[in-house]
């Protein structure tokens, strides 16, 4: 059994907390990869549009890298729903950016969780990585769409 | 004679191990850098919009954003036990402020390399703080990294 376990991080190796917690971002970062593809709709050209595509490969990498994480860990990772709800209609471009700054808000969230619920630090690594890349992304979407200030003090702070 | 010699070694040993016991101060905070760096910024920014009126929305929301992480670190480290320098007077550990930037992009420059020295300063204390400290310093960071993103990168 333990044989099959040939990832990085040893098997079974992260306490439940904290598999939970990688459970959630890997939801966040679902959600992230349904909201981009929506929003290719409306956002077709220009550096949004490089940026949207950015954004889109970005996520579906650290989809993969924290699947393969958590299959690492010996958890089975959770699989994405076939549709997320958003809050407000994405019907323009400045809608699609209000959506996307508001998935990656919450994927900030998730990703701060996990730095609180891990003393491993190369999981601290490559939370904080996603953590900061959702956040920049954010602020780029937030000023896209006109939202006053672009930059959150505190990104990941639920609240 | 030669037994009260032999006795007095031992007392002014154990006495010199008392004292240095005693005498050794905590180590400080290793958030204490972060707050520095936190209040600099904050300083330096909030003077960038004065010197620069066209640009005070712009300046100012740097100078928002460091503030609410120097009061951030300044409450955990209180939390924690430690000592906060004093907010009424300049810190210690505060340098003289820099002598204002001659011009905007000079101050945008200043500020930008400031913050992406702060994101590295927070980002290196993550994967050894205590839990509870992780989350802070992860938001820190990320924060000083949105700041350079809505600085036009």
């Amino acid at each position: 059994m333990s044989g099959r376990m040939k990832q990085d991080t040893p098997a079974g190796s992260l306490p439940a907390d904290t598999v939970s917690a990688v459970q959630d971002a890997l939801a966040a970062e679902y959600t992230l990869i349904w909201v981009y593809g929506l929003c290719t709709a409306f956002i077709t050209g220009g550096a949004d549009a490089a940026r949207l595509n950015a954004g889109m490969t970005e996520h579906q990498a650290r989809r993969d890298a924290t699947q393969r994480l958590l299959t690492g860990a010996g958890a089975v990772p959770q699989t994405a729903a076939p549709a997320y709800v958003v809050p407000q209609p994405v019907t323009n471009t400045t809608s699609a950016a209000t959506a996307l700054a508001l998935a990656e808000s919450e994927a900030t969230v998730a990703w701060r969780a996990v730095l609180e619920h891990t003393d491993d630090a190369d999981l601290r690594k490559t939370a904080l990585a996603a953590l900061t890349d959702s956040a920049v992304r954010q602020t780029h979407w937030r000023r896209s769409s006109g939202q006053s200030p672009s930059s959150v003090a505190m990104p990941g702070l639920p609240g | 004679m030669g037994g009260l010699t032999a006795l007095a070694v031992p007392v002014v040993g154990a006495l010199a191990a008392g004292c240095t016991t005693k005498v050794t101060p905590p180590a400080p905070d290793e958030l204490l850098p972060l707050l520095a760096s936190a209040k600099k910024d904050s300083a330096d920014a909030t003077a960038a919009a004065t010197a620069f009126p066209s640009d005070a929305p712009t300046f100012s929301v740097v100078a928002a954003v460091r503030s609410t992480h120097a009061s951030a670190l300044a409450k955990e480290i209180t939390r924690a036990g430690g000592t906060v320098p004093g907010s009424a007077g300049p810190s210690a550990t505060t340098t003289a402020p820099q002598a204002p930037a001659s011009s905007e992009a000079d101050a945008y420059s200043a500020l930008q390399a400031s913050l992406r020295a702060a994101q590295r300063q927070a980002a290196a204390l993550v994967p050894t703080v205590p839990t509870y400290r992780a989350g802070l310093l992860g938001s820190v960071s990320a924060g000083c990294a949105s700041v350079v993103e809505a600085l036009g990168g």
